[in-house]
């Protein structure tokens, strides 16, 4: 063999030899990738409830005051109410006395202290900084 | 000169050659590996592989592909949130590759519903586990997904975009 010749294979050997190594020292790596996957939706988030129409009855200077729950479409029943008291007559707004006057939890309360006049009451809806609407007035009770 | 010469067709020429066809090959070895997993179109990165030759020499060829969108999708929706309140998100994965997958994370990404309803009002937590797909497949997994009690009126009847993104590894 003439030295050209052994010098060519020598290059052969080294090639395919060095062609071998990295393949088993890649393989190893396969096993560790990962893959990502992505997509979109949405989160909806309910609408207010408003409020029912409450039944009001008077006994003396009180006038008490009961509704059903209102209750979210998803689910849940709201945190509090508000009553909201209306001059039959004028139509106007008008605080609301003692008893009734903060933000309720439940589900009826008991205005005392209301002066004379006919009065009709709504109720609307808390949730936290959520308010809802009023709803329906009740029928008109008077106070004498 | 002829001392030159016999350095050059001697031993440390082989090893020269070997180190060089070493490198070659792992530039080669790398993108070929991405093929042989139809990871087309998947980002994902492989560990670099150093080689050391014969004579001493040595190459390190980190490899990273560019590929499909992905190689899984994730879809979920939730709805009746109001302030403070937590509900169920539910994830689908769905696996379009022909081969398994371990779902590892699952991260959602809320954006805001509108300009005075912000992201931040919305917050879902982070799957971290192990959720089997089988090839071709689906599976779902909840997360929870709560709205912060602070919440305004203007997140009522409100639409949150979601972006979801996971990670996942074909088991061994």
């Amino acid at each position: 063999m003439t030295g050209r010749a052994r010098r060519g294979r020598q290059w052969l050997v080294a090639v395919a030899t060095a062609m071998a190594v990295p393949l088993a020292v890649v393989t190893p790596a396969q096993a560790t990738w990962s893959v990502s996957g992505t997509g979109t939706a949405a989160a909806l988030s309910d609408v207010m409830p408003s409020g029912t129409q409450p039944t009001a009855s008077v006994t003396g200077a009180s006038v008490q005051l009961q509704w059903s729950a209102a209750s979210f479409a998803g689910g849940g029943s709201v945190a509090a109410y508000v009553v909201n008291q209306f001059n039959a007559t004028t139509g106007s707004s008008t605080s609301v006395g003692p008893g009734c006057s903060a933000q309720v939890t439940g589900t009826s309360c008991t205005e005392t202290g209301v002066p004379a006049g006919t009065w009709d009451y709504s109720i609307s809806t808390v949730e936290h900084n959520w308010t809802g609407a009023a709803g329906p007035l009740s029928s008109a009770v008077t106070v004498t | 000169m002829r001392v030159l010469r016999a350095t050059l067709l001697g031993r440390p020429r082989t090893a020269a050659a070997i180190v060089v066809a070493a490198v070659l090959a792992v530039v080669t070895v790398g993108p070929s590996a991405a093929t042989s997993h139809a990871l087309t179109g998947v980002t994902y990165a492989g560990e670099g592989s150093s080689v050391v030759g014969p004579g001493g020499g040595s190459g390190s060829v980190p490899f990273t592909s560019k590929a499909p969108p992905r190689a899984f999708s994730i879809s979920g929706r939730a709805a009746g949130l109001f302030p403070g309140r937590s509900e169920s998100l539910v994830l689908h994965v769905t696996n379009v590759e022909s081969f398994p997958l371990v779902v590892t994370t699952l991260t959602t990404t809320v954006r805001g519903a509108s300009a005075s309803c912000r992201a931040a009002n919305l917050a879902a937590r982070t799957f971290r586990g192990r959720l089997s797909v089988r090839a071709h497949g689906t599976a779902t997994v909840a997360v929870t997904i709560t709205m912060s009690a602070s919440a305004t009126n203007a997140c009522r009847d409100a639409d949150f975009p979601l972006l979801f993104r996971g990670t996942a590894v074909r088991p061994s």
